[in-house]
């Protein structure tokens, strides 16, 4: 595999705490080329963090406590500090376009100043640059609306004046942190085809967070199931959905309502996701899991291959569901 | 609502605003135990005297007939006459604007010069040791009284170095200018810690605002965060910090002048009060009384220039 960004034994930190606390990692990811990387867990799962550090933007009390970032530099990968990505290879995308753009500026001066930074060229061509910009992402009679203040627009377009930002810088990595999540459905499907089309269009790589199944189904071709701020399940998004071998990546997709069958009943997993003062020793999932034995609290399980193309950190990844007591 | 249209508006209601303001000026005659006319008089005057004293000033007629009579002569820049100096108010009132301007003009310019460097600084090591240092200076800072501070300048720094006046106005521009720098001084100590407290506090909340990470995301420095964007959030606290305490300066003011000798308005409403000079303690009152509204019409104006959510319904 043609490797563009990968990250290796990415670890997070609670700062000041007598013991180390760590929310997430240690965390390996790889994205390739022209891939679209898909990470899934709940809230609280260390999904979002773990966007966030890739571009060195945790917030205060937390921070890197180990791992290595290297990216794709004239063929090799080179390893990088998360700050020096920032505006140049890597592009953030965040949950509440609404809080991401500074309410006191009009949105066209926002775009153009990241064009001014990038391209370091004149006021009026960044201005210029920032219309077109706009009208790349969709966003309809762009001159007029370049002039509007965030207020004054919806939540969609205020996500596609977003995603113009981060294009403004000529990324070809897009970190997308729940870009859709504050949006209803039907903006949700444009701002995913916007981010298809830009994928296609400008040779994208994107990793995507959410904690929507279906999302990650549609747009994933690969996808990293996180739990307590652990990769459990990685593989083709095809072979995991087709095929979950981790019970945690099994109850998620069992309780995803069934429209086929709208009077079946949901299967919630009982219990609530572990803090990082709660792991223990063994599976962070064991307390929730109905698969759950004695060698599961024994130790932490790693990621294995399971001869499917997919990876999976489960002790009993070989016994099917039915075999459970 | 368009701006303009909010700005008509804001510029509407201070017309009922000021009328309200003379108002009470015209009852700070009344309030004045006993009758007035011979409190001007004082206690040898002959009552031909008082009586005379009692038609210059209008007193004997209705109130309404003498609130219309001074509104009327107001507009026509006419505030009566000094009962002492028998001078006209708006000729002692012009001579004593220029020391007064250039105290709060200087020392508002400080006070926020101050205050943005104190809070950036603060906020930028935010729980740090120089963050809880510059608490403390700050919390210093407001107990110590206008005037102290400015008689402790007067005797530390002004006496040995000899290289600013200890009391009056200077001559000419660089002479004003001399002789304002330790008023100002004191004004920015008295005043600033208030700001700093609300703009460090502002400037933290801001530093967690996915619009600041955004920022930092596309590359921005952290300079251009601050110059570009946070820069007018904090303008916003600022202008609303000067706009709600105009009046505690123009306070402070008055507390300044007096320490450092300086012929402004807050002087000479001390002597005026010290002698009786009612229509002299009127014009001054009111002159001050429409500086602050004006200041708060100016805030708004603004604030509803930077922040266009203002002029939202």
């Amino acid at each position: 595999m043609n490797s563009l960004f990968d990250i290796s034994g990415l670890r997070i930190d609670l700062d000041a705490h007598g013991d180390r606390l760590s929310p997430v990692g240690p965390v390996d990811l790889t994205l390739a080329k022209d891939e679209c990387l898909g990470i899934v867990g709940e809230s609280g799962s260390g999904k979002s963090l773990t966007l966030k550090a890739l571009l060195g933007l945790l917030p205060d009390g937390l921070s890197m406590g180990a791992g290595q970032i290297r990216i794709e530099k004239g063929g090799d990968l080179v390893a990088c500090q998360p700050e020096r990505l920032r505006g140049h290879r890597v592009g953030l995308i965040s949950q509440e376009p609404g809080a991401a753009l500074d309410p006191l500026m009009r949105v066209g001066g926002l775009i153009a100043e990241v064009v001014q930074r990038h391209a370091g060229c004149s006021r009026t061509e960044a201005a210029a640059r920032a219309v077109d910009l706009m009208r790349q992402v969709g966003i309809p009679d762009p001159e007029r609306r370049a002039r509007f203040w965030p207020h004054e627009l919806s939540g969609g377009l205020k996500q596609r004046i977003v995603i113009a930002m981060a294009l403004a810088c000529d990324s070809d990595i897009l970190l997308c942190d729940e870009p859709t999540t504050a949006l209803d459905v039907t903006i949700q499907a444009q701002i995913i085809r916007l981010l298809r089309d830009l994928r296609d269009k400008r040779s994208l790589s994107l990793i995507f967070v959410t904690h929507d199944l279906a999302l990650i189904h549609e747009i994933a071709d690969r996808v990293a199931v996180m739990y307590a701020g652990l990769i459990v399940e990685t593989g083709p998004t095809e072979a995991v959905f087709a095929d979950p071998r981790h019970p945690y990546t099994r109850a998620l997709l069992a309780a995803i309502p069934d429209m086929d069958s709208p009077d079946a009943d949901l299967q919630p997993i009982a219990g609530a996701p572990p803090a990082a003062t709660e792991f223990g020793e063994g599976c962070r999932f064991a307390p929730r899991c109905r698969m759950s034995s004695a060698a599961c609290v024994a130790g932490q399980p790693e990621l294995e291959p399971t001869g499917a193309g997919t990876q999976v950190a489960c002790v009993n990844w070989r016994r099917s569901e039915k075999d459970a007591p | 609502m368009t701006r303009s249209r909010y700005i008509l508006k804001r510029l509407l209601q201070t017309i009922p605003l000021i009328a309200g303001i003379m108002v009470l000026v015209m009852l700070l005659l009344h309030v004045v135990p006993g009758d007035p006319a011979r409190a001007i008089g004082g206690m040898a005057a002959s009552d031909e005297t008082v009586e005379q004293i009692r038609e210059e000033l209008g007193l004997n007629r209705s109130f309404v007939a003498q609130y219309i009579a001074y509104v009327g002569n107001a507009l026509q820049g006419d505030l009566g006459i000094s009962t002492r100096s028998r001078q006209p108010v708006t000729e002692i009132i012009g001579e004593r604007l220029a020391p007064t301007l250039w105290l709060l003009t200087a020392g508002m310019i400080l006070s926020i010069v101050l205050a943005s460097a104190v809070s950036v600084l603060a906020a930028r090591n935010k729980d740090r040791a120089a963050d809880y240092a510059l608490g403390g200076l700050t919390v210093i800072g407001l107990s110590m009284p206008a005037y102290w501070v400015g008689i402790m300048l007067l005797l530390l720094v002004a006496l040995p170095t000899g290289a600013f006046p200890i009391s009056g106005f200077g001559k000419g521009f660089w002479g004003h200018l001399n002789a304002i720098i330790l008023p100002a001084l004191t004004f920015a100590i008295a005043i600033s810690p208030v700001m700093i407290r609300a703009l460090r506090a502002k400037l933290v909340a801001l530093y967690r605002n996915d619009f600041v990470m955004m920022s930092r995301a596309v590359g921005l420095s952290e300079s251009t965060i601050l110059a570009r964007h946070l820069s007018r959030h904090a303008a916003l606290v600022l202008i609303t910090m000067v706009s709600v305490q105009v009046g505690p300066m123009i306070f402070v003011g008055v507390v300044i002048e007096k320490t450092f000798a300086l012929p402004g308005l807050g002087q000479a409403l001390v002597n005026a009060v010290a002698q009786r000079d009612f229509p002299v303690v009127q014009g001054i009152t009111l002159t001050t009384a429409l500086f602050v509204t004006f200041v708060h019409l100016g805030a708004d104006i603004f604030t509803s220039f930077v922040n266009p959510r203002t002029v939202l319904e």
